[in-house]
């Protein structure tokens, strides 16, 4: 049987130790230079407007990028912050302001969740010093389960990443992300549309010269990026279908436990309504009936996770939080433009029946 | 930490070669590498360091003692503490559940109460090779083959070494005692250019070979294929076992060149094997040495009566089998190479053994293939199941998938006929590096998605 030869290693490498050198500097030089230029380009195309460079060259915007640099310049600084999600976009800050007596801002984010409540509060009594005296939280069933708490665009806005517990490793993803596939992919279509968009110039070199010019300056804001000054984004910013989408099973089928992390930031959120005494009013934003029953076909887990929400907001109940239930038979879901997100009118009437809430738990 | 992954590749290597490479003497380097190793580890679970520390301090002492005492006697008993202790933590960690719940399971059988109880202990990672490693120092000191150090730094750089840390090469003491003593000083430029890329090699093998393979190959889905499919499936499970375990070798090696350290190989292109006891000279190969130098010689080594001989494999396959962890069907995997070991002796010694290389090399193929029937399956059931995929219970199927095919067919030549990244001559020309830099900058996009190494569970 023949023995198997142990390869030598140091057979297989040059005699020469400045041939080595010369390798090892050229190889590290290389990748190194590879990464920076793959992180350069994602960061000045910004595919998803996570990034400062500009304010995206994609279809998508950076609401909480806007809605911080809003809250800073917004004055006086506000006593009332709204937040949630898309959801609560329709509640006009300046009807909160008129029906609680004081002037309130709409912080309320894309895909907002615990983690963006907490940081917009902290930042806002913290860094604005804002005379807080409520906060109201428009609380989506889903933002405290494991899959849906995951979106972490709160980290890329300095200023709301500087108010969690982990400023530092979480910057450190934010610029892990500059390198990933993801965003490059999102990068060269970006680029690509661009380049071969509708608008796009003619000739090759105009498109070259507006390419340059996106890149390196912020491109000039579009109707959909001029919110009002107190947060508020009018209604018809946002393209939403009429039609159940397919998908919507997928989406709500919850199977998922409590997200711990989500748990720990609403903790936060009360104590730091207990630290700083302001109210904080927590209320569900109910869908449209006709959802809720194709839900029932399609997502059979979402009434019993919807139960676990309210139930958890219940429990977490401190002397400054107060839980309101909101009468959906007194919301208008003909204004749902996609059932799902409350148009003005119902958005009117969950402002009266969360200030007629706070009155009967005393807290106005 | 993973070796794919941010942390480690734009962290803790990074600032572990600065540190190291800067650091004028060898001590300080030893307190560099022990550092960067205790928070490598300690990335997973912070609790397993105390474990890893106390197997450190155990035989540090015990060798140290060994080394002093005079009375055979006194000599044997303190290896005997090392030795207890050593076994008594892995025991305790790896098997206590095992043996408790087959002496549970044969009580039942035979209408007995006693249980033993279930501790359902978390394995630490990596505890099978550190806790050899630090077993041979104590062995080697005894048997008069190692001298002990009086540093406890630079034996615990030895022990926790992250290189190999988690899946080895394992390590002895005998083969870096002297190369931690002579560390260079600054970087030895031959060693850290072959090192970077055996390290990129290692890590394409594993995030953009093994990682993309296994979907193409998963067990959970044998049972219900057709015979069509779920050949290629089976044979692509066994090539992604042997991109996953060498990749984390090349890795390891490759890093311990950079640290300017030349780690033993263990992998040497297993599968151009033309005998069962050929592939264990090239699979695995510091885990096969380590068991052939303190149990197959201490039980006589070839030197005993032919049956002994066959008998002493077959204890060493029975451990072999039971190393790899924790459940019947390991040992029973050993003890089928151990079967295969001994017909090779067999058929040797009565001049039957096949001459024919290419036909050795196909036959032993097919052997060590099957083994990946009882190593990978959680059961008997799961392995009867696909048994009968493979001979075409569920149908024998139309043509197989043609992209798994190409695969395959390229992962053939490659673990078939190719040079090993060992055998490769590197001539350092530019457009090796290119290469090099490219496949490292491919390998960081896989970093989103890491998968961990299937040897990191033994």
């Amino acid at each position: 049987m023949p023995q198997a030869q142990i390869p030598a290693l140091e057979n297989s490498v040059p005699a020469s130790r400045e041939k080595g050198r010369r390798h090892f500097i050229w190889v590290t030089s290389l990748l190194v230079f590879l990464l920076a230029l793959q992180a350069s380009f994602n960061y000045l195309v910004n595919p998803v407007a996570t990034f400062r460079s500009n304010r995206g060259l994609g279809p998508q915007i950076n609401q909480r990028r806007i809605k911080v640099d809003l809250l800073r310049d917004f004055a006086p600084p506000p006593e009332i912050l709204i937040l949630g999600s898309s959801r609560v976009r329709n509640i006009d800050p300046e009807l909160v302001g008129r029906t609680f007596g004081a002037n309130a801002f709409n912080a309320g984010v894309q895909n907002g969740g615990p983690r963006d409540w907490f940081a917009f509060a902290r930042y806002s009594v913290r860094e604005l010093d804002c005379p807080l005296r409520l906060v109201m939280v428009g609380v989506d069933p889903d933002n405290f389960l494991r899959d849906t708490v995951a979106y972490n665009h709160a980290v890329y806005v300095t200023e709301l990443r500087n108010q969690l517990p982990h400023p530092w490793r979480d910057w450190l993803e934010t610029r892990k992300e500059l390198v990933s596939p993801y965003l490059t992919e999102k990068s060269w279509q970006v680029l690509v549309n661009r380049f071969q968009g509708k608008n796009a110039p003619k000739t090759a070199g105009a498109k070259l010269k507006r390419l340059h010019r996106d890149l390196l300056h912020p491109p000039p804001p579009g109707k959909k990026l001029t919110p009002r000054a107190d947060g508020y984004f009018p209604e018809d910013s946002f393209g939403q279908g009429q039609k159940i989408k397919v998908s919507l099973g997928k989406a709500f089928s919850w199977n998922t436990p409590f997200n711990p992390e989500a748990v720990e930031y609403w903790e936060a959120l009360a104590a730091l309504a207990a630290e700083r005494h302001f109210t904080l009013i927590a209320f569900v934003i109910p869908m449209s009936p006709r959802l809720e029953d194709h839900l029932d076909l399609v997502a059979p887990t979402y009434r019993s996770r919807l139960r676990d929400a309210r139930r958890f907001l219940r429990k977490a109940g401190s002397a400054n939080v107060v839980v309101c239930e909101i009468d959906s038979a007194l919301l208008n879901f003909d204004d749902y433009s996609d059932l799902y997100h409350p148009g003005r009118a119902s958005s009117e009437s969950i402002i009266r029946q969360v200030y007629d809430c706070a009155r009967k738990a005393g807290k106005i | 930490m993973l070796f794919q992954s941010f942390p480690f590749v734009f962290g803790l290597l990074p600032l572990t070669l600065i540190f190291f490479w800067l650091a004028p003497r060898p001590g300080q380097k030893h307190a560099v590498l022990v550092m960067a190793s205790y928070i490598f580890y300690g990335w997973w679970n912070w609790r397993f360091c105390g474990l890893l520390l106390f197997s450190t301090v155990l035989d540090f002492v015990c060798g140290g003692l060994i080394a002093k005492a005079t009375a055979p006697r006194q000599r044997k008993a303190l290896l005997a503490v090392s030795i207890t202790g050593n076994l008594g933590v892995l025991g305790f960690f790896k098997y206590w559940d095992f043996f408790a719940d087959s002496y549970n399971r044969l009580a039942e059988m035979l209408g007995l109460a006693a249980a033993a109880p279930l501790f359902h202990i978390v394995l630490p990672v990596g505890i099978s090779f550190y806790t050899f490693q630090t077993l041979s120092y104590t062995v080697d000191i005894y048997r008069g083959h190692a001298t002990p150090t009086r540093s406890l730094v630079k034996f615990m750089a030895f022990v926790s070494m992250f290189p190999q840390l988690v899946a080895g090469p394992i390590v002895r003491w005998t083969e870096v005692d002297e190369q931690l003593d002579r560390l260079p000083r600054g970087i030895d430029w031959r060693t850290a250019a072959l090192g970077l890329n055996l390290f990129i090699l290692g890590l394409s093998k594993k995030v953009l070979i093994a990682d993309n393979v296994f979907p193409l190959a998963d067990p959970l889905t044998y049972a219900g294929r057709t015979a069509a499919s779920f050949w290629p499936a089976y044979f692509l499970w066994n090539f992604w076992l042997y991109y996953d375990f060498s990749s984390y070798s090349d890795m390891a090696i490759g890093l311990g060149l950079l640290l300017g350290l030349k780690l033993p190989i263990n992998f040497n292109s297993p599968y151009k094997s033309g005998s069962i006891p050929e592939y264990w000279q090239r699979w695995h190969i510091t885990l096969g040495s380590f068991m052939r130098d303190y149990v197959f010689i201490p039980l006589g080594g070839s030197k005993v009566a032919f049956n002994r001989v066959l008998l002493n494999t077959l204890i060493i396959f029975f451990l072999i089998g039971l190393w790899h962890g924790a459940s019947w069907l390991f040992v029973a995997w050993g003890i089928y190479n151990g079967i295969g070991t001994c017909g090779h002796l067999i058929a040797k010694r009565r001049g039957i053994a096949i001459k024919n290389r290419a036909l050795a090399r196909i036959l032993t193929f097919g052997f060590i293939i099957n083994a990946g029937f009882i190593f990978r399956s959680t059961d008997l059931d799961t392995t009867l199941s696909w048994f009968r995929a493979a001979r075409g219970a569920n149908g024998l199927g139309g043509w197989p998938d043609p992209w798994v095919m190409l695969v395959l067919g390229l992962i053939v030549v490659h673990v078939h006929f190719m040079p090993n990244a060992y055998q490769w001559k590197w001539r350092f020309t530019w457009w090796e590096g290119v290469v090099m830099a490219l496949l490292f900058v491919a390998c960081v996009a896989r970093f989103f998605k890491p998968v961990e190494f299937f040897y990191f569970q033994f």
